[in-house]
């Protein structure tokens, strides 16, 4: 039995649900009776091992890909053939491999391409390229072409292209993997602004214990079923879990184990500062209590 | 024999848009048989420079001694073997598997360099053995498999071509982090057991860091640093620009080390080593 979220957010609406999704590719069941459901404006994070069926999951959320069996619903609306135009609209998808997504000559031209798709005035378009290029470092990179820019600077190419278009739900498949830990501590900063400032919905798949823990909820993923559904401070210090998704513990979680192997009991975290703190603690009181006999 | 660049510039000139001197008078000197990292902020020129070690790119000026090869700019001819001896995987795997099937793209970087078709399937099997690739996945087509899966292959088939050097741009994107440290301790592997030279790039020093012998960051087409990893620490003026975050070992050991008197850091302090130090400190 998976551990479940405590969804204090109940009352909110869902934005997506997923009612019994299984999801069949040949003779391989990649999704198993999946139900979940997200209420609008909540940062979920998934983690899973590669195959586990985290990118079948979210591309079925934005209609790449059909369900074989159950119903996805998004904002109240079935996903159904006849809407999945106006569904997809609100639903913007960063693939873990920019170059997927890559329709302009230019960085300008990409961020547009959409925005002219949706036909808004040409004003309204160039001031949304600027606002978004911007806010991703790219005023500089406008009038390059996507190919001659590096990984992490394609990534916030196409994210820019993708945020400009102003959507309810944010998907992001490993969009970060290319990014420096600046950009993407500045990235995690301004999905936090955008997801508190406009209810933004936002869906992470990540392998990254940081990025991870900056959602408010975390869905691990193994082998197509739920594994467990919960507060990523709780999940990720569970060594089956990590285990289980293949990530790799921090190394403060693995330092608070040494530690306890050590005989020194300060409990697990994931949080560097915390752990420190607790070592103060125990370093100016040098309570007999926190420290237990050694192995 | 080492990997030495002298006074190396490279300017790309097909693409109209990226006319920067991407290398701007390279001189680097380094040992063979170890484990290279660089680092560096986006478009500082690190794949540029990557793609000098296997002719992938010529440079404008300079020389590049690599092994007993020398590569002068162009139009010099490309040294003998270089292509074999000098493996590259590319930041997009799927960009380099071609065949049908993944054993076929195993098979065909041996094939190419004149192997004999037992010898030939010997390596790619040995290499696919060590990626940890099943013959199901090695029926299947690239198209078929998972980025992580894809990615292993393209190590995979670098590896079946017995290069002396293996240079890897951005190996553990898309990899999930159990597969990424496997990635870097199998790498790590084939510096330390087969005597191979591995030059990874990368901007997650908390994955390489404890395998790193050496360590490059480029700043806009130059070298700013080389050293070992703990020694990059206290320059936060090179972590800040190249947009790298410094490992939790070394944060926490510093953090710990003037209160619990801890030895001045020479190397990567492992999880135990640290407890080990707190524990000795406390008691």
């Amino acid at each position: 039995m998976p551990l479940m979220y405590n969804q204090d957010d109940k009352h909110k609406p869902p934005a997506i649900q997923l009612n019994n999704i299984r999801f069949q590719r040949g003779s391989h069941t990649v999704l198993k009776q999946l139900s979940i459901s997200i209420p609008a404006g909540q940062w979920v994070a998934i983690a899973g091992c590669n195959g586990s069926g985290k990118s079948t999951l979210v591309r079925l959320i934005n209609g790449l890909l059909q369900a074989s069996s159950g119903e996805i619903i998004i904002h109240g609306q079935p996903l159904q053939q006849e809407h999945i135009y106006d569904v997809r609209s609100q639903i913007g998808y960063i693939f873990a491999s920019p170059d997927d997504q890559f329709i302009g000559l230019t960085v300008r031209d990409d961020i547009a391409f959409g925005l002219e798709n949706l036909c808004l005035p040409r004003e309204q378009i160039e001031q949304r390229i600027q606002t978004y290029a911007e806010q991703l470092h790219l005023t500089e990179l406008l009038d390059r072409h996507p190919a001659t820019l590096s990984g992490g600077q394609k990534q916030r190419a196409a994210l820019a292209a993708v945020l400009a278009m102003q959507p309810s739900v944010l998907i992001l498949d490993e969009a970060t993997s290319m990014l420096d830990s600046h950009f993407r501590d500045q990235l995690l900063q301004g999905l936090q602004a955008l997801h508190v400032e406009q209810q933004l919905t936002l869906i992470t798949i990540s392998h990254d214990i940081k990025e991870l823990s900056a959602a408010e909820r975390l869905i691990m993923l193994h082998d197509g079923v739920i594994l467990a559904d919960g507060k990523p401070e709780d999940l990720l210090i569970q060594q089956q879990l990590l285990k289980a998704c293949r990530l790799k513990a921090p190394y403060v979680l693995e330092l608070c184990q040494e530690l306890r192997l050590q005989g020194i009991d300060i409990g697990e975290s994931i949080n560097e500062q915390e752990v420190l703190n607790k070592l103060w603690a125990l370093l100016s009181s040098r309570s007999p209590i926190a420290i237990k006999s050694a192995r | 024999m080492g990997i030495t660049f002298e006074q190396v510039s490279y300017r790309y000139k097909e693409r109209a848009l990226k006319q920067h001197l991407a290398l701007d008078h390279i001189d680097l000197s380094l040992k063979t048989n170890q484990f290279i990292t660089i680092v560096g902020a986006p478009g500082s020129g690190k794949s540029t420079l990557l793609q000098h070690l296997n002719g992938l790119l010529r440079a404008d000026h300079g020389t590049i001694h690599l092994l007993d090869m020398i590569i002068s700019p162009s139009p010099a001819k490309l040294p003998k073997g270089l292509n074999q001896r000098v493996g590259l995987v590319f930041q997009y795997p799927e960009q380099q598997l071609f065949k049908e099937t993944i054993w076929e793209d195993l098979l065909y970087g041996p094939l190419n360099f004149n192997m004999s078709k037992a010898e030939a399937e010997l390596a790619a099997k040995k290499a696919a053995e060590f990626m940890g690739l099943d013959d199901l996945i090695l029926a299947k087509s690239p198209y078929q498999l998972s980025s992580g899966q894809i990615r292993k292959a393209a190590i995979a088939a670098v590896l079946a071509a017995g290069p002396e050097i293996i240079v890897l741009d951005e190996p553990t994107a898309s990899l999930d982090a159990s597969s990424r440290l496997e990635l870097m301790t199998l790498l790590h592997r084939q510096c330390q057991e087969q005597g191979r030279t591995v030059i990874v790039v990368t901007h997650a020093l908390e994955e390489v860091a404890p395998f790193t012998d050496q360590i490059i960051v480029m700043d806009e087409g130059t070298i700013a640093f080389v050293g070992k990893p703990h020694e990059l620490v206290n320059r936060t003026d090179l972590i800040d620009k190249a947009g790298l975050q410094i490992p939790a070992a070394y944060e926490l050991y510093a953090a710990l080390q003037k209160p619990l008197r801890l030895s001045k850091l020479d190397h990567y302090p492992s999880a135990a080593e640290l407890a080990a130090a707190i524990k000795a400190a406390i008691s």
